[in-house]
């Protein structure tokens, strides 16, 4: 490694941390860990939307190019942060927060770390050795990437008839011409900080993201009132699922990426929910706007939090309502047939009386495909991919059914990941993405991208029951957070 | 103490049941087997590949040039219902091969049947034939193993060091092979693959679910903790809970165990070696290699030349694209699919590599793939790889 490569690290991570510090002025429990988490994974963004905006005449020195701005965005972000959240109350010091646990949890607390640890150690080390291995990690996501480095400048994908009816020299096409470039301009921002197409260096974000991914997940659910040990009992089952785990060793897929903003931006909504966090709304919708420009499916997973945020803010009497009414009117137009909604995020939607036409994911038969269900039953279950996560997450639900419902942005958080499954679901099917299923072959990716939020659930579900968000909240009367749901 | 014995007496009938299962030992079988068959390494003889008897064992020395190496044994009269459990025993095995059982049944002497096997690692392992294939019936009349360099995973170039295959045993069902099936089953090494990014692979294909037997024995766990303490009953919570952790932390221990595996077989392939020497020990070396002959052929990049590559594995295809990077190139397929190749770029270059579909023909100066034909002039052929310049059909 470079000293251009770890100053390239340096900078990218005080890119997310500065504004991170300005943005958590009030917390009190698991600040540093939020701070490093969300620092390290928006701070990579940051540098890979710099690098977009600033270095595409010249990819070969992107990281040279794009570094000033990028540290005058940190400092600039950080600094506004900072002034606009000096004068907001602090979060009140939650029951759980300084609670001392027994010897055993303890214990358990600390193997689990070192547990994480040593997997950690094993999966920075595989991403160091190993060229890009999965195969729409060379086929898809590199392949933008490889090319504006390699070429020394960027250069448009198009599709193949674009491509092949010009004769612009710095036009390009591939399976993944359409595929958006957000993690692509991150592996430009690496390779030119290492002077060269050097996969593993490439590749090393993934592994600060799986870290990232924990220590955002652990600080957020501290300061949403677990305890020390449960907190970290929590971030190691959810650093131990190994499908999170295999997708830091073959780095390369976005998906990984895609569940960690998809978790980072339902943790900062609850907060706001919670503790009328006025910062946290703000991460929220940043999440969702970055998730899409990850990947296509990431623009279903914005509109989903986008539609819990919205959802969220409505008085409690009118959350329930426009959600039915929302959910009657699109199955009403679905129903009818040759029904078209648009949504702005992704066009038109139009749906016939046997086939839907999605804009991000294509055109898809209707059918009911009984072996897609046994494959989803076996993908969740019955397979390694989760380890009894799955088997976990009903009589947790079942068992804390009472907390659930008195605690209107927990049973927000449920009603949405539960839509978002149901997505999951009606997609493999009923549509004939049910190949995809049955081959396994994109399954466990798409759930993915929504398990982290589903751990934080499980979580919260199972924190001390004394700690209540009614008496947490500043801004908000008891009316707001009591739900009739 | 009669409460904790019978306890303890509970718990092991539950798990016995739980693991039985598990292990799909038919519940009628004996506790040892009734039938065994014991083939030494000296009884098999190597067909493809080097091998020398090195005492009761069989030393394989080199691998054929054809990748792989295969050492065979006849047999009569075995009925493959009746020895359904394989044990078998190499030294020295080494991590970059994968392991595959070859055999014949008298019914198909012409076809050869493949199964593939758990890594051998340095102890013994076992494995359920009956359930790993269904081709494993009738009469066997001839068994052996074959090694390969792993696919899409190790560079043949380095993949073989010598090893001796030791003993294979086949055996009828019995009780006593059921802690090796699980053993071998659910620790068995497996190494990364393409299909590893949507499903995690741990142990054998064939082996029961430990998830699944695991949440069921936790299950049944619970419930015969709080049926037969009662003063647990009131803490059902903490033992819900204690009993969920501990099964976690098994199949995590397991996990670890695989990643730590794989990692292995990461660092016996790259590990002290500069990212230049990584670089070139791809799994598909030979892909690489025709990138490198390509470029000779084809402009630079940033020309605007169209490179337009063919295989007949979307893999191949799809990895000398990557490899050509930043070359400006796209499938074949993709492109006739299309356009018409009298509309492409007047300079495009057409890339064949490793493929029977796509032939040139000499006399008429063309590429055919059935219906498919393009005009072209050759730039190279040699081996499995054709550059070929697009030329202008005659109007």
């Amino acid at each position: 490694m470079t000293t251009g490569y770890l100053l390239a690290w340096f900078v990218a991570i005080a890119a997310g941390v500065l504004p991170m510090v300005g943005l958590t002025v009030t917390m009190r429990a698991g600040r540093i860990a939020t701070v490093c988490g969300y620092g390290v994974v928006l701070g990579m963004l940051s540098a890979a939307a710099t690098t977009a905006l600033t270095a595409r005449t010249d990819t070969t020195h992107a990281w040279i190019q794009a570094a000033p701005w990028l540290a005058a965005f940190a400092v600039g972000a950080g600094a506004a942060a900072y002034w606009l959240q000096r004068r907001a109350p602090r979060a009140q010091l939650l029951p759980g927060d300084d609670e001392g646990s027994t010897y055993w949890p303890r214990l358990a607390a600390i193997v689990a770390l070192a547990s994480l640890i040593w997997r950690g150690s094993i999966l920075a080390s595989e991403v160091l050795l190993r060229p890009t291995f999965p195969w729409d990690a060379w086929d898809a996501w590199a392949v933008k990437s490889k090319t504006w480095f390699l070429l020394g400048h960027y250069g448009a994908f198009v599709s193949p008839a674009e491509w092949l009816a010009r004769t612009d020299a710095d036009l390009y096409s591939g399976p993944a011409w359409a595929y958006p470039s957000a993690v692509g301009w991150l592996q430009v921002w690496f390779a030119s900080a290492a002077g060269d197409w050097i996969e593993p260096l490439v590749n090393l974000p993934w592994f600060a993201l799986w870290v990232g991914l924990l220590l955002g997940h652990y600080g957020q659910w501290r300061a949403l009132g677990l305890d020390r040990t449960r907190a970290m009992i929590f971030v190691y089952l959810l650093g131990s699922l190994p499908l999170l785990a295999t997708h830091v060793a073959l780095a390369g897929y976005v998906d990984l990426w895609v569940a960690t903003v998809f978790g980072f931006g339902m943790l900062s909504w609850l907060r706001w929910q919670e503790q009328a966090d006025r910062a946290q709304l703000v991460l929220a919708l940043v999440c969702a706007a970055i998730l899409a420009l990850l990947k296509l499916e990431g623009i279903v997973w914005c509109l989903s939090l986008l539609a819990t945020i919205g959802l969220g803010a409505l008085p409690p009497r009118w959350r329930w309502r426009s959600a039915m009414i929302a959910t009657a009117v699109l199955l009403i137009a679905a129903v009818i047939g040759q029904a078209h909604v648009m949504f702005a995020a992704i066009g038109w939607v139009r749906s016939g009386t046997r086939v839907v036409d999605i804009p991000v994911i294509g055109s898809l038969s209707l059918a009911w495909h009984g072996s897609a269900a046994a494959g989803i039953a076996r993908s969740l279950f019955v397979q390694s991919n989760w380890h009894l996560l799955w088997w976990l997450v009903g009589p947790v639900v079942a068992w804390r059914w009472r907390t659930l419902r008195s605690n209107g942005a927990l049973a927000l958080c449920a009603l949405s990941l539960l839509g978002c499954l149901g997505l999951l679901v009606f997609l493999f099917v009923f549509t004939d993405a049910a190949e995809w299923a049955e081959s396994y072959t994109a399954v466990n990716r798409l759930v993915m991208h929504i398990t982290p939020a589903v751990v934080t659930l499980l979580a919260l579900l199972l924190r001390e029951r004394r700690v209540a968000p009614a008496s947490i909240r500043t801004d908000a009367g008891p009316d707001r957070l009591s739900d009739p749901a | 103490m009669t409460r904790n014995l019978r306890l303890t007496l509970a718990l092991a009938l539950v798990w016995l049941l739980v693991l039985g299962t598990a292990a799909r030992i038919p519940w009628s079988a004996p506790l040892t087997p009734r039938t065994t068959i014991a083939l030494d390494g000296q009884d098999f003889r190597p067909l493809v590949g080097a091998g020398v008897e090195d005492g009761t064992a069989l030393g394989i020395g080199a691998i054929a040039t054809e990748g792989y190496a295969l050492q065979t044994t006849l047999l009569q009269h075995l009925r493959a219902a009746d020895l359904p459990i394989l044990r078998y025993r190499f030294e020295d095995f080494p991590r970059t091969l994968e392991l595959v059982l070859v055999f014949r049944r008298a019914d198909a002497p012409d076809d050869v049947q493949t199964v593939a096997l758990p890594w051998p690692g340095d102890g013994g392992v076992a494995v359920d034939l009956r359930a790993a294939s269904e081709a494993w019936r009738g009469e066997i009349t001839e068994l052996g193993f074959a090694e390969y360099p792993t696919a899409q995973l190790v560079p043949p170039s380095i993949a073989f060091r010598p090893f001796r295959l030791v003993q294979a045993r086949l055996q009828s069902a019995a009780w006593n092979a059921a802690p090796a099936l699980l053993l071998s089953g659910w620790f068995g090494y497996r190494p990364w693959s393409q299909a590893a990014i949507n499903v995690v692979a741990q142990g054998a294909e064939s082996s029961a679910s430990m998830p699944l037997t695991l949440a069921l024995g936790a299950a049944l766990t619970f419930a015969l903790l709080a049926w037969l303490r009662r003063e647990w009953r009131a803490r059902l919570t903490q033992l819900a809970l204690l009993v969920g952790i501990t099964m976690w932390v098994a199949l995590d221990l397991r996990g670890l165990d695989d990643l730590w595996a794989k990692h292995k077989l990461t660092t016996s392939i790259y590990s002290g070696k500069s990212w230049q020497e990584r670089a070139r020990l791809q799994p598909d070396e030979d892909i690489a290699g025709f990138a490198q002959l390509t470029r000779q052929y084809v402009a630079v990049a940033g020309s605007g030349q169209r490179v337009l590559v063919a295989s007949d594995s979307v893999f191949k295809t799809l990895r000398l694209i990557y490899f050509l990077l930043p070359l400006n190139a796209a499938p074949l397929d993709t492109a006739l699919a299309e356009a018409p190749p009298s509309s492409w770029p007047a300079n495009s270059v057409v890339v064949i590599c490793a493929s029977k579909a796509w032939l040139y023909d000499d006399a008429t100066s063309t590429l055919r793939a059935g219906a498919k034909t393009l005009p072209v002039t050759p730039l190279f052929i040699g081996g499995d790889l054709g550059v070929y310049s697009l030329r202008a059909a005659k109007p």
